[in-house]
């Protein structure tokens, strides 16, 4: 399976797929290696977004292309392609979903997991592919009191340049929606 | 008898649907064409009632924020999240208190001196200094014809927000290193009510609705004091002994950013910790800002790397050389990225 497509199927458990990657719903019903991608994707998707269900159905997408199936054809018309350049840059939109942070305890501040904390991100994209979900439990409490630190260290490092970038479009002539509004609202993880 | 009216009614029919239909021709000949005309003008051109347009309703509105006093409460959304939060705004003094009334009661308290944020879930206070607003009267006109260049603005009409009639104004971004903004304006003392900032592709970022505001004579000093007293939090106070450092301007180059944009200053200060000094560089179109930080690190002190997003704010933080390299800006992913690894040194 190409890495192209396992970067899809992130990107659209995310909702950043945009109108060209279309065709990915289709490769999807019919691979099953991708079927098997998508299955385990979600489910790291809902443990970092904490909505995991009370009982799992692993077989959802075998379901689904089955019931396609059956379906009858419907010819709607296709959007026409628009270049978004606003798509993730080529492995950011795995690490969203399958975020290299969740192993290490971090939560990542893209709106697509919890839009919580204000923190960067350290990531690679390749770590990203080989990530298998039994990983994510992993805990060792000595590491995790010492990525707290670091972590604190570089949202209050973050929080003083928000604090001086405000300051500096307070004073840019233009004035729109209050820029402390973001600094009031983002909670930091406990 | 009978036959004669008959006839009569016959020929002023035949009469009146001749006229009806040489009536309605020349309508399709000579008003139509002068209709259709003027149509696109009056559009393109759009106007309030009042005689005001969409650059002098965003100039009186960046006025009006500032100057009024009022006490308002608002919804912020962005994602899937929504909060509330009161807004009192101080004109004379210059201050301002933020309160988060959902969630944990984060306060934001600025003033002409000071910013002091106060977060009741950390036990954190940070205090940064504020810098004095500059007068804004002569610039903004000015900049905002320059804006037309890479935003077209347009105003779509009328909406009643807060229970208060507005006109909506657009800015619609020209190319994708910017987003677009859409602001509900309030008709009678043009105070900014709503707004909301999207992506290129029109997808919402995140918004802003009063849905109460009070505008007041005075505001009374007991309204701006903070309703958490800090005792016993950490203080990362900043702003008392923070003597700015002489830039050295020429020290690094930014080599890439978008049309429009333009280096406003460059600052040097103490980072929060008072440890190292950080190179505060800021670039804007006129509406649009991006920040560029970098500061020498240190082994161990956590390095950053990558995106990270809070709302319609993105930053993006390379390593290089020993140095950190942070993009902060309301812009795309893409602008905060490229502006950061286009940065240079020159020593």
């Amino acid at each position: 399976m190409s890495e192209e497509k396992r970067e899809s199927i992130s990107a659209m458990l995310d909702d950043e797929l945009d109108s060209q990657s279309g065709s990915i719903v289709d490769d999807l019903l019919r691979s099953a290696s991708l079927k098997d991608s998508w299955a385990r994707y979600s489910l790291i998707s809902d443990v970092l977004k904490k909505q995991m269900p009370e009982s799992m159905d692993f077989n959802l997408a075998d379901r689904i292309s089955a019931d396609v199936e059956n379906e009858p054809t419907v010819l709607a018309p296709r959007k026409p392609a628009t270049q978004n350049f606003l798509k993730p840059v080529a492995g950011f939109a795995i690490a969203a979903s399958v975020a290299a942070m969740a192993i290490l305890g971090i939560q990542q501040n893209n709106e697509t997991i919890e839009p919580n904390s204000s923190q960067i991100v350290s990531f690679t994209p390749q770590a990203t592919l080989n990530i298998a979900p039994t990983q994510l439990v992993s805990s060792n409490p000595d590491a995790e009191a010492q990525l707290r630190l670091v972590n604190a260290n570089k949202r209050a490092r973050l929080n003083s340049y928000l604090v001086n970038h405000n300051e500096s479009r307070i004073n840019s002539g233009f004035q729109g929606m209050q820029p402390y509004v973001r600094t009031v609202t983002f909670e930091n993880e406990k | 008898m009978m036959n004669e009216l008959l006839k009569n009614l016959l020929l002023m029919r035949v009469i009146f649907k001749y006229y009806a239909k040489r009536a309605l021709l020349s309508v399709c000949r000579y008003v139509l064409p002068v209709f259709l005309l003027v149509l696109p003008l009056t559009t393109v051109n759009a106007e309030t009632q009042a005689g005001l347009s969409a650059q002098t309703l965003i100039n009186n509105m960046s006025h009006a924020v500032r100057n009024l006093n009022y006490d308002g409460i608002f919804i912020y959304q962005r994602g899937g999240q929504m909060n509330t939060l009161r807004l009192i705004h101080k004109a004379e003094d210059e201050v301002e208190r933020l309160v988060s009334l959902t969630g944990s009661a984060r306060e934001v308290i600025r003033n002409k001196d000071s910013v002091t944020c106060i977060f009741p879930d950390d036990q954190a206070v940070m205090v940064e200094k504020s810098r004095p607003r500059e007068l804004l009267s002569s610039q903004l006109p000015e900049s905002i014809d320059q804006l037309v260049n890479n935003y077209a603005f347009s105003i779509l009409g009328e909406d009643r927000v807060a229970g208060r009639e507005t006109w909506i104004v657009s800015i619609k971004p020209k190319d994708a290193y910017r987003y677009g903004y859409r602001f509900w304006i309030d008709q009678q003392t043009h105070f900014l009510l709503k707004s909301e900032l999207k992506n290129r592709t029109g997808l919402l970022l995140e918004q802003v609705m009063f849905t109460q505001l009070k505008i007041l004579d005075s505001i009374p000093d007991e309204m701006l004091k903070p309703s958490i007293s800090g005792a016993g939090f950490t203080w990362h106070n900043n702003s008392k002994d923070v003597g700015e450092l002489d830039a050295d301007t020429g020290r690094w180059s930014v080599g890439w950013m978008p049309d429009g944009f333009t280096k406003n200053k460059h600052e040097m200060y103490p980072t929060a910790d008072k440890k190292r000094p950080v190179d505060h560089m800021v670039y804007s179109d006129g509406l649009a800002m991006v920040s560029i930080f970098i500061e020498k690190m240190e082994t161990g002190s956590g390095m950053s790397a990558g995106f990270s997003k809070m709302g319609g704010i993105n930053t993006y933080a390379k390593t290089a050389n020993g140095y950190q390299v942070t993009a902060v800006g309301e812009v795309p992913q893409a602008t905060v990225q490229k502006m950061a690894n286009s940065v240079t040194s020159n020593q």
